[in-house]
């Protein structure tokens, strides 16, 4: 796809180019570009190493590709870089593992994160991929306020999580199901089962 | 990112945020949720802060286990109550509270054993050996550091086995509650005895050996058979020679010097069934105030006063020679 074509969501617009600053360009792997600010770029550990190593004057971000993050989709990524845009030139915490930190949600943090749960753990596991420490912060506290003084059943409700048993049975399923000759065994099981259906009528 | 993330795939230091931010009781369900969320919590260990465990037994041997572990919200208590196979379920929880429990400082540590059927005592000794032998499993074979120990139980060797954990030097405040008659000689020459404020209710015949329950800041004795004169002078001339002493109770059923009692602390502040005089020490600034309660059970309750109230005192002498305090020429002349 050329970067002409390439859908562009623009995350900060209000703060787009009015002042010479250097908007990094990433791509999603189903092909959504961004446009992000170097300041919110240093919320990511890892995409500030990334485009440091590269070392991109303002000429080659527009040139060049936008630079691809494989692992995260594009809806996903929408929400970490408005997040880093929001967040842009706060002090990153330091966990130095002693006693567990207080993380309180912020308002935006909150109506960022009222999402289903599947992609609020895309959100955590985009966020520990691209190191983003306080997104990961948050997000999980969202996860563990979910789960506070709630039953195993509850929470494998919450989680969309599957019980022991039913976890050994889907197993079994998925090994039958690999299994060629579980296959045929179960192929002529309903085989069998039609023809003898059929000769009740 | 090849299956969509759930709670038992996403990074390990994700979960690790999630089990920091839950108390110890929603721990414990994700690791009932299922195998994999088991077995990481078991692997990992999260930390957890309780500050506060209290474990009851009723006579129909429910079992009750009381954590405060949210530091956040000093009103939070999370309990867990055990009915069915109450024993099995407790001591496997228990186990995996303690491999967790790496803070071993408590506030208070408290054990409430059925003891009004002395039938019990076997599962209260079931109960204590689970206990002993948790701990036993804990990191470096520490000792319990709590600054309260209350234990509600049959006897004096349960109350000394449950000592054993306790390192002596956290405790602050120690409780001891029994129905029946309690022998002290033991459990007094423990170093967890000997500093500790004590609250103890339980029936003594006499209290031997006064001088074991001084020299620590607030003392409750209930419920002793006789007291005597000399032991009430005793107490009196502790807070004198223990600056710590600050408050000492005892209840009694019979009091045979009353009248001497009575006679040396003459015309008393009346109100109700409540006696009370102010107490001092000749060149002593010190002041303790005495009541004398002659309700259901009667008590005797000195308390050190920190401000010279107005009112008349009653003043002892100061003598250093002697051991016990004595009262000054003019009180011994009306001897």
């Amino acid at each position: 796809m050329s970067v002409e074509n390439a859908p562009v969501v623009d995350v900060d617009e209000a703060a787009i180019p009015v002042e010479k600053k250097m908007y990094y360009r990433f791509e999603s792997n189903d092909k959504k570009e961004f446009r992000v600010s170097e300041l919110a770029i240093q919320q990511s550990e890892t995409l500030n190493r990334l485009v440091e190593a590269m070392g991109y004057t303002s000429e080659d971000v527009e040139n060049k590709p936008a630079i691809a993050i494989e692992n995260i989709d594009g809806k996903t990524l929408k929400l970490v870089f408005q997040w880093c845009e929001h967040h842009k030139g706060e002090a990153i915490p330091v966990d130095d593992g002693s006693v567990p930190k207080i993380v309180e949600i912020p308002e935006f943090d909150a109506k960022l994160m009222d999402i289903d749960n599947g992609l609020l753990f895309k959100l955590i596991w985009a966020a520990d991929y691209l190191n983003i420490v306080q997104l990961l912060n948050v997000s999980c506290k969202k996860v563990a306020n979910m789960a506070q003084g709630k039953t195993p059943a509850q929470l494998r409700r919450v989680y969309l999580l599957p019980s022991d048993e039913e976890d050994e049975a889907a197993k079994r399923a998925a090994q039958e199901a690999q299994d060629p000759r579980a296959r045929e065994v179960e192929e002529e099981f309903e085989e069998r089962k039609r023809q003898g259906g059929n000769s009740f009528f | 990112m090849t299956t969509s993330p759930s709670l038992i795939n996403i990074p390990d230091l994700a979960v690790d945020i999630i089990l920091k931010n839950v108390d110890f009781k929603t721990i414990f369900s994700l690791r009932k949720v299922c195998r994999p969320l088991r077995n990481y919590i078991d692997k990992r260990k999260p930390k957890v802060h309780i500050n506060h465990i209290e474990f009851s037994m009723t006579p129909d041997l429910n079992i009750t286990v009381k954590l405060k572990c949210n530091p956040k919200n000093e009103e939070e208590i999370r309990e867990i109550v055990y009915s069915e196979n109450p024993f099995v379920s407790f001591r496997r929880d228990f186990r995996i509270i303690m491999s967790h429990w790496k803070n071993q400082f408590l506030d208070v540590f408290k054990v409430d054993l059925e003891c009004e059927n002395p039938d019990n005592s076997v599962i209260n000794q079931l109960f204590i050996d689970c206990i002993q032998s948790t701990f036993l499993k804990c990191p470096n074979n520490q000792r319990l550091y709590v600054m309260t120990l209350s234990l509600q139980v049959t006897n004096e060797h349960e109350i000394m086995r449950l000592l054993s954990f306790v390192d002596p030097n956290s405790l602050r405040i120690l409780s001891l509650f029994t129905i029946g008659l309690l022998d002290l000689t033991e459990i007094r020459e423990t170093d967890q005895f000997k500093s500790a404020s004590l609250y103890i209710s339980a029936q003594f015949e006499e209290l031997e050996s006064m001088a074991a329950f001084f020299n620590r800041s607030i003392v409750s004795v209930g419920l002793v058979h006789r007291i005597y004169w000399d032991q009430v002078l005793a107490i009196l001339v502790s807070f004198r020679d223990h600056d710590d002493m600050q408050a000492f109770t005892i209840s009694f059923l019979h009091f045979p010097d009353l009248q001497l009692f009575l006679d040396e602390f003459g015309e008393a502040i009346r109100d109700g069934d409540t006696s009370k005089w102010n107490a001092s020490f000749v060149n002593k600034e010190i002041f303790i105030e005495v009541k004398l309660s002659m309700g259901f059970v009667p008590s005797l309750s000195f308390v050190r006063l920190l401000d010279l109230e107005e009112g008349e005192f009653l003043i002892f002498g100061d003598n250093d020679e002697e051991d016990e305090g004595e009262f000054d020429e003019e009180d011994e002349d009306e001897l």
